[in-house]
């Protein structure tokens, strides 16, 4: 990328969004994998759709009079409330801190050889970074997952202007894939 | 809020690199003094001073810009995302309290005097009036839909300009003598915020009659009427005040004065939730 990536180092939120953007990209184009969206486009589907009962409500009621658009009202407050419930459960108890979730297929036979799933743990107020790297085999007879923790520092990755180092921060992410039980594939 | 902490925070641990390596422009520094140095990985795009750029405003909203520059298309989705969902909560929640309070307004603001010579009247002597203006903005809190109205002091000592009131309908009971009523004339759009002075109730059907009246005013609304209408009915009513907060509704009065402030407070808002990630 021509383009340097140049946050706000004083933003942990700017900081961990640089790191996981980069990694979503290092891995999907450097290392095979194929980024799975379904997290992000549940969560996008429940959200657009109880906004679009919040439309059908608000829409229905100025149009019509109050006392007529009362049950048609209430059914899209209701759908509304209901629908964002949903999506805060999703993302507390099912998406949980997955920052990325790829799937390496083998070329011929397309069938997944591996599920590697990221997710990432940031304390207030701490500059230590913790990814922590699940490596899934379906062929494999293991049940659970081999997991790896990156533990680091921001300050590992980026400058004193907020520029993101990416050889740093790639060399610590092959790093952390090696060790758990990946086969890195080396540019 | 806490991002100034943060800052204050982080600036002290990132920047070990720094220490480590040069950071500035090698190939142009070799070529002004001709001295060889060992070629770095380094791509040029490095700043060429010493020191690093202070983190003013203007650069940490050029770099969101950029960020938000780099997005892809789920993200930019999800960005849009936040900014609907915001707009369509505010929008729930009024109409969840329009339903809760049976009343097609539950919060409504005193908004500004006016000395009227009503033609429609019978009398022509100068009547204080207190009437009121619908106004639909759908836009978030507290900026919320806000019925308004012209508020004239006849409702004073009671209720000011800037007033907010709450208003609910219930069903089970009746209006009764004494109830500050939000009616609107059929035919008018301006509702008007005045007391139940009179009421007679039909013995057959329970229909009841309401003669109002406000209460800095000299005499009752029948002047506000209609022609030949001696008394008002429970469907016109939009409900009963409850409750009331001073002051509070000079937001919504600066918005209808100064609509521009209106624009670009929601602009603003609307622009920095769509730029801002997390």
């Amino acid at each position: 990328m021509s383009d340097p990536v140049r946050v706000n180092r004083g933003s942990l939120t700017d900081l961990k969004n640089a790191v996981d953007d980069h990694l979503k990209k290092f891995l999907t184009t450097n290392q095979g994998y194929t980024e799975n969206h379904l997290h992000i486009d549940i969560k996008l589907f429940l959200g657009y759709l109880s906004c679009l009962f919040a439309a059908i409500g608000s829409w229905y009621g100025y149009v019509h009079s109050f006392d007529d658009s009362r049950t048609i009202t209430a059914v899209c407050v209701g759908a509304y409330f209901f629908l964002n419930v949903i999506l805060f459960l999703y993302t507390t108890f099912v998406e949980k801190d997955t920052v990325f979730v790829g799937v390496k297929r083998d070329p011929v036979s397309k069938s997944p050889i591996e599920i590697l799933t990221i997710s990432a743990n940031m304390k207030r107020y701490s500059h230590i970074y913790e990814l922590t790297f699940a490596s899934e085999r379906p062929a494999s007879s293991k049940a659970s997952p081999s997991k790896y923790l990156l533990e680091s520092s921001f300050g590992e990755w980026f400058d004193e202007d907020g520029v993101l180092h990416e050889p740093e921060l790639e060399r610590d992410l092959k790093d952390a894939l090696e060790k758990s039980g990946t086969k890195v594939h080396v540019e | 809020m806490f991002e100034f902490v943060e800052m204050v925070f982080m600036s002290n641990f990132i920047g070990f690199v720094r220490s480590r390596e040069p950071t500035f422009n090698v190939s142009g520094w070799q070529a002004a003094t001709r001295i060889k140095f060992p070629s770095f990985n380094y791509p040029n795009y490095l700043p060429a001073h010493g020191h690093p750029a202070p983190p003013t405003m203007l650069a940490a909203v050029a770099d969101q810009v950029k960020a938000f520059r780099q997005l892809n298309k789920r993200q930019i989705a999800n960005q849009i995302l936040n900014f609907v969902m915001i707009i369509a909560s505010a929008l729930m929640i009024w109409k969840a309290l329009s339903l809760a309070t049976n009343s097609e307004s539950p919060i409504v603001v005193l908004l500004r005097t006016r000395h009227q010579n009503d033609v429609t009247l019978n009398t022509a002597r100068p009547l204080d009036v207190s009437k009121a203006q619908i106004l639909s903005l759908f836009i978030i809190p507290p900026l919320t839909n806000l019925q308004k109205f012209n508020h004239s002091g006849s409702m004073e000592p009671a209720f000011y300009r800037g007033d907010l009131l709450f208003l609910n309908m219930p069903t089970s009971e009746s209006i009764k003598v004494g109830d500050i009523c939000v009616f609107k004339i059929p035919g008018r759009d301006v509702p008007i915020v005045h007391r139940v002075v009179k009421l007679h109730d039909e013995y057959k059907t329970g229909k009841q009659f309401l003669l109002t009246k406000g209460d800095n005013n000299q005499v009752d609304d029948r002047g506000l009427y209609n022609q030949g209408q001696m008394w008002i009915h429970r469907d016109h009513v939009v409900g009963k005040v409850r409750g009331f907060l001073p002051y509070i509704g000079m937001v919504t009065i600066l918005m209808n004065d100064y609509p521009q402030l209106k624009y670009v407070l929601l602009g603003g808002l609307g622009l920095f939730v769509l730029i801002h990630r997390e």
